[in-house]
């Protein structure tokens, strides 16, 4: 990301790079079929932009300015290749696009596919894998430098520059098209761009190990990518789905940590007037429609789920009014659609709090751990301490402190086990 | 771009196919190439014997004649059984071709390394 001061310049520099880097970078790829010059290109343009726009005034039209200097700096590369006689392998791009993209934009009129759609499309190709392609899609899409990306990724800069370098090799060596595909694929290839973003989102959310609980920037460019995704494409349930979920979830982002002691703080301690109201209704009405008529059974389902559980927690204004009852339902449909044991656990937690700690404690039983080691444990411990069982909940809160990894959750653990032991006395 | 598509699959399958079986992958085959030659450019392929007559040339440690020994190096059950070389405009186009042909077949594309005859 460039350097923003608090200047008109750089105000500018950073809305050129978040609203225009992607299709700048598309036209550039369009043009000269050439990954790798074109985002060094576009690179060294906002660089040149950051050097020039203070001292000169921003210009009248900033993705113009951009794209003409990288335009000049890419050819100039070419020009020295050329003499070097190097012949690079080329990305393949449709005829008709790469003439396209010489031509000044042209007006309305025949539907034109947007160049950004093709970007995004090219790093969600399934000849990738599906890390290779968050951290490509990151890259390349939303701009982000490799240490932001290796910071989000909790990777070394030097793993992340491989493996993206190891990517768009890849592409060009086996003929990856830059073109839309078959109509028959597309919708699964968005689809997998909705699965990309959320990958990056959860990435964001799931307290990695050490002291920060959640990126929440992370998660933001995962949001601006679905954004991106929504304008260039026909809406996919799968997309609206995950846009919708990722809002939710999202919107509580201020209220999981405690401003004074940087504390996590769970779902039902929330200070709710914290919650982003204006995502929470986004989300509601890009879910309104699915209510009606929802998604064929699939990947769609199960977000559609997970979306409606979220609304639930949203549409409550204070924890006390949470609708248990059908929260708990949706984890059954889901557990039946997935057969997670994560699932499972949640929706023993879900189950707990409509008919009671035992109920909760009876799906807990024979549970294969699933996902974070400590999570099970954790919540046997707490639905125990309910149902009055001390020493039981005990050894269960000593298991779980021992298995959790995140400093932030393990610090909740020890103080809900303390309080335990006070209480117990 | 010129494309090696392998094909690996389960010996067995096809020995112990039906004859209607064995005539409508046959079929598959030539549906391949006719959708090739109608979209891209067919420039070989083979259909190999089974892998029990293969013959492997081993390397020698500290060098030396390589060893001749029987068969191919891995027990499993998917053996490369032919091989077709396809002249294709890119990736996708080459995916789009490959669903004509038998689906007991694990496909492998490895893009063909054309060297530059003017380059260093």
């Amino acid at each position: 990301m460039p350097t923003t001061g608090d200047t008109e310049s750089g105000h500018a520099l950073e809305a050129a790079w978040r609203e225009h880097w992607s299709r700048l970078l598309a036209l550039l790829v369009a043009r000269y079929r050439r990954l790798d010059l074109a985002e060094d290109g576009l690179g060294d343009a906002f660089a040149a932009a950051a050097q020039h726009w203070p001292t000169e005034g921003v210009p009248a039209n900033p993705p113009a300015w951009l794209l003409t200097a990288a335009r000049r700096r890419v050819t100039d590369r070419l020009r020295a290749e050329a003499v070097a006689a190097r012949k690079e392998p080329l990305l393949v791009v449709d005829a008709d696009l790469s003439h396209r993209a010489q031509q000044p934009r042209a007006g309305t009129g025949e539907e034109i596919p947007d160049e950004r759609l093709r970007l995004v499309l090219l790093c969600a190709h399934p000849a990738l894998s599906p890390e290779s392609s968050s951290m490509l899609t990151l890259r390349l899409v939303i701009g982000l430098t490799v240490p932001d990306i290796a910071r989000l990724f909790l990777a070394r800069d030097s793993a992340v520059a491989a493996r993206i370098t190891r990517a768009k090799r890849r592409i060009v060596a086996t003929g990856m098209p830059f073109a839309l595909p078959a109509r028959q694929d597309l919708a699964a290839r968005v689809n997998r761009v909705a699965d990309v973003a959320y990958l990056s989102f959860t990435a964001g959310y799931v307290p990695g190990p050490g002291a920060d609980l959640f990126r929440a920037d992370l998660a933001g460019e995962a949001l601006r990518l679905l954004r991106v995704v929504r304008e260039v494409t026909e809406p996919t349930p799968t997309v609206d789905l995950v846009l919708a979920l990722t809002l939710l979830q999202h919107s509580r982002r201020d209220a999981r940590v405690d401003p004074r002691t940087g504390d996590l703080v769970l779902l039902p301690d929330q200070d709710r007037s914290r919650w982003h109201r204006a995502e929470i209704t986004e989300a509601l009405d890009l879910l309104a429609p699915y209510l009606e008529a929802p998604p064929a059974p699939g990947a769609g389902g199960v977000r559609l789920l997970e979306a409606l559980i979220a609304a639930e927690h949203a549409l409550a204004l204070t924890a006390h009014q949470t609708r248990w009852d059908r929260i708990a339902d949706y984890y059954d449909q889901l557990e039946r659609l997935t057969g997670s044991p994560v699932v499972r656990l949640n929706r023993a937690v879900a189950v707990a709090e409509a008919q009671g700690p035992a109920a909760g404690l009876a799906l807990l039983d024979g549970l294969p751990p699933g996902g974070d080691p400590h999570r099970l444990p954790a919540v046997r411990a707490e639905l125990l301490a309910r149902c009055g069982r001390v020493e039981a909940a005990a050894a269960a809160y000593d298991e779980a402190i021992a298995l959790c990894r995140n400093e932030v959750e393990r610090v909740h653990l020890e103080q809900r086990a303390q309080q335990l032991h006070r209480e117990g006395r | 771009m010129k494309y090696l598509l392998l094909m690996y699959g389960d010996e067995s399958v096809w020995e112990e196919g039906t004859p209607e079986e064995q005539q409508a992958w046959l079929a598959a085959h030539d549906r391949f190439d006719a959708a090739v030659r109608q979209r891209a450019r067919m420039l070989g392929g083979e259909a190999l014997a089974g892998s029990a007559t293969s013959t492997m040339l081993a390397p020698q440690d500290g060098g030396g004649r390589r060893e001749v020994t029987e068969g191919p190096f891995a027990e499993t059950v998917e053996q490369l059984g032919g091989y077709y070389v396809v002249e294709a405009a890119d990736l996708d186009l080459m995916i789009e071709l490959c669903h004509e042909l038998p689906d007991y077949y694990r496909l492998e594309i490895r893009p063909i390394v054309e060297f530059d005859p003017e380059g260093p």
